[in-house]
């Protein structure tokens, strides 16, 4: 603070007179500001002569704590540079926080979208399976004994392996991801997937070396492969492959398959090479698509394998399951306050075809006792299904019925999979009262044929008690 | 105001507002009736009023005047005993206290409010009558406040006369009792700096002048500023600061508009013959400062090595 000159000091002080000093009340009223502006100027003036009345008009001021009072600022506003800079401060801790949350979210995202690229183009690769053909010619020997053994996929579990392989081969060198390729089995494709099945069933002369090593990484991926269905992202149970027995891939609103049939018949032989299959398999792709293309919505198989790993990277909600009076089955997502009745109707199954195909794979190259398997599959294809049985063990779920109806599922019944428990030259045939799965490999069928079928690789073998 | 004698004015105003003021003041309890309270008004307007106070302006003053205060005090100077038990009850602690803070001393303290009081009771007598000091309360500040000032002023008067005396006693043990003291030489001041100076300060109103002499005369502090002029402290430095810039510009234009160049306008200013006189009697009392030793060991041996 700037100091007055020595001068003013002096002016000031020779400028004091003893005038006419203000009375009591005047200083009073002067000292608690009540004074009109004109009587306070008069006063001013004196006090700045009068040091007596300066030193009166000090002490007689009201104590600190009252005054105090008084001259506090006025309240400030909310618009003041100090509320304003508290302000501020929030304001930008709430616009980092938000930045630092969109960037979380948008660095999980990127994985999301990755994966629904990858499932995409093995939906792309993923032709729709022709099923394997239900052909008129036999199979070579070597296997047609090995069938003896195997019942391999007719559709499903192979168009799932080719999925799983196709999958695996962008980690591959082409050359040895051509084959399985060529061959993936799409949507109620029987006939490539009935050959895949060959390639892919365990034994001698089943598959090559590379094959092999595609189909087993394929495994360990997934195990959702339905048939032309991405399932690449149903990765509830790791080495789940279907059993080696005839099984059909069931979807709950699959669409309709009869145009299959002639197209079925055309698919090459197991024995054929990987160029005729890959020929038939294109062959087959235009029906396959014309029939995905009709489907429901659900049955659509470019959409429900995004839809599918979609949910699945979400949030893998596990359903409950039920049997419904009626005999449907149901499934409850929120801890069974609500129950959606599964759609899985015989018509919208493709188990004739594939049956009819399993046939194919069975030790037998009769063609009259293809046709009369086949002719008997129809009948259980067409009689009503009604559940009786459900067993589920997280994804994985088993559900029975009348006339031998078992059902597999292993991405909580999104896509089904028939499968028919034969052993030798017999086969699961009654109506199935119970299902009995411990943990996934083991599990036990109970027929009202007093049957019971036990399997121990999760229903690819099985046998009766 | 019109023409017409002031006391009339006041007086016609008062019967308009005695009914209310009255009923405000509470004559009732104090036992003040309502002529003499009306007589008190008058009184109050009168000294306060001149010929140039508007009616409105009136009416305004005696609105704003404490009455129940002005009745109380009144009452009291009148001898009423029901307005002095209430005046005791209210305001003798807090008198005591006032005192305490002032003096700062329980003893003069004590004897200071004692006093007041005694002055306000009325111990004193005129022409026969009573003379108490609450009397001259007329209610334009707090009866609280006005005892404070009171209080205050008879403790400023009270020190004044105590620092007119001098102890003989003391005046001998310090030797001074027998030396006349010198008076002091009058500073020389350029006559025409103190008229810049004197102009200057003119042209400031009372609250700065006010404010400059309390912080450069009595030496009192930024806050104490504040309180009187009840304002904040920042407030009065901004000012000091801004006067002392302000008045150095306005003195150092006065100088150079009489004739001055502006080192002479400044070099005015800033000297203050006490300072220079003191200086120059500094300076020729000084002694010449000694060599240095090292400086005396070379001469030493220049010396030696000459011989």
């Amino acid at each position: 603070m700037q100091d007055v000159p020595k001068i003013v000091r002096d002016r000031l002080l020779a400028s004091a007179t003893v005038a006419h000093h203000p009375d009591a009340d005047l200083l009073t009223a002067f000292a608690e500001r009540s004074l009109p502006e004109s009587e306070r100027a008069g006063v001013l003036g004196h006090l700045a002569r009068c040091k007596d009345c300066r030193d009166v008009v000090a002490l007689s001021l009201p104590p600190r704590e009252v005054a105090t009072a008084t001259l506090r600022p006025a309240r400030r506003g909310w618009f003041t540079w100090p509320s304003l800079r508290w302000g501020f401060v929030t304001a930008g801790l709430i616009a980092i926080g938000a930045v630092g949350m969109l960037q979380y979210q948008r660095h999980l995202s990127p994985q999301t979208v990755a994966l629904k690229e990858g499932v995409r183009n093995d939906v792309a690769v993923n032709e729709p399976h022709t099923p394997p053909a239900a052909e008129p010619v036999s199979p070579p020997a070597d296997l047609r004994d090995k069938a003896e053994n195997t019942r391999v996929s007719a559709s499903a579990d192979s168009a799932r392996n080719q999925a799983l392989a196709l999958t695996a081969r962008k980690s591959m060198p082409p050359s040895e991801a051509s084959a399985p390729a060529r061959v993936a089995p799409a949507v109620g494709s029987t006939a490539a997937g009935a050959v895949l099945g060959e390639r892919v069933r365990h034994g001698p002369n089943a598959t090559t070396n590379s094959q092999q090593q595609v189909l087993a990484q394929g495994q360990q991926v997934a195990n959702a492969g339905v048939a032309g269905r991405q399932q690449a992202g149903q990765f509830y149970q790791p080495e789940r492959v279907p059993s080696v027995s005839e099984t059909v891939e069931v979807e709950g609103a699959a669409p309709h398959v009869s145009e299959e049939n002639a197209e079925l018949k055309n698919l090459p032989t197991p024995a054929q090479s990987d160029d005729s299959l890959s020929a038939k398999v294109d062959r087959a792709k235009p029906a396959m698509e014309s029939q995905l293309s009709g489907g429901a919505a659900p049955a659509s198989a470019a959409m429900q394998p995004r839809t599918d790993l979609a949910r699945a990277y979400a949030a893998p909600v596990l359903p409950r399951w039920t049997i419904g009076s009626s005999g449907t089955l149901q499934r409850s997502f929120d801890q069974g306050k609500t129950w959606q009745d599964v759609e899985v109707t015989p018509d919208s199954t493709l188990s004739a075809n594939l049956m009819s195909l399993a046939v194919v794979s069975k030790a037998s190259g009769a063609r009259e006792e293809d046709k009369d398997e086949s002719r008997a599959l129809k009948k259980q294809k067409t009689a009503t299904s009604i559940f009786r049985a459900v067993a589920a063990n997280g994804a994985d779920v088993w559900a029975g019925g009348s006339n031998g109806f078992l059902l597999h599922s292993v991405d909580a019944g999104g896509h089904w999979m028939r499968v028919v428990p034969s052993s030798s030259s017999t086969s699961l045939t009654g109506d199935i009262l119970a299902v009995e799965f411990s943990d996934l490999q083991h599990g036990k069928i109970t027929t009202s044929a007093h049957e019971v079928w036990t399997t121990g690789d999760n229903g690819r073998t099985w046998q009766e008690q | 105001m019109s023409s017409t004698n002031p006391i009339s004015a006041v007086q016609s105003i008062v019967n308009d507002l005695l009914a209310e003021l009255h009923a405000k003041a509470g004559c009732e309890k104090v036992g003040l009736t309502r002529d003499s309270f009306a007589a008190i008004l008058c009184e109050i307007g009168t000294k306060h009023s001149t010929s140039a106070t508007s009616q409105s302006e009136l009416r305004t003053f005696f609105l704003s005047l404490r009455v129940d205060e002005l009745a109380l005090a009144r009452a009291c100077a009148a001898g009423s005993n029901s307005a002095w038990e209430v005046f005791l009850t209210r305001y003798r602690e807090k008198l005591y206290l006032s005192a305490l803070r002032i003096a700062r001393e329980d003893s003069a303290a004590r004897e200071l409010a004692d006093t007041l009081y005694a002055d306000l009771y009325g111990t004193n007598t005129r022409d026969g009558q009573r003379v108490s000091k609450l009397s001259s309360y007329t209610g334009r500040g707090s009866l609280e406040g006005w005892l404070r000032t009171v209080l205050s002023q008879e403790y400023v008067n009270r020190y004044r006369r105590t620092k007119r005396l001098v102890s003989l006693d003391e005046e001998s043990e310090d030797g001074i009792q027998f030396r006349a003291p010198e008076p002091e030489p009058a500073p020389t001041v350029d006559s025409g700096v103190a008229r810049a100076t004197d102009e200057a300060l003119a042209l400031l109103p009372g609250e700065d002048r006010m404010t400059l002499s309390a912080y450069y005369l009595d030496g009192r502090t930024l806050a104490e500023i504040a309180r009187m002029l009840g304002v904040h402290e920042s407030t009065i430095s901004r000012k000091i600061d801004k006067l002392a810039k302000t008045l150095r510009k306005q003195i150092l234009a006065s100088l150079v508009r009489g004739g001055m160049s502006r080192r002479q306008a400044e070099e005015a200013m800033e000297v203050d013959v006490r300072d220079l006189q003191v200086n120059i009697q500094r300076t020729l009392t000084q002694e010449p400062s000694p060599p240095a030793f090292s400086e005396k060991r070379v001469e030493a041996r220049i010396r030696e090595g000459r011989s």
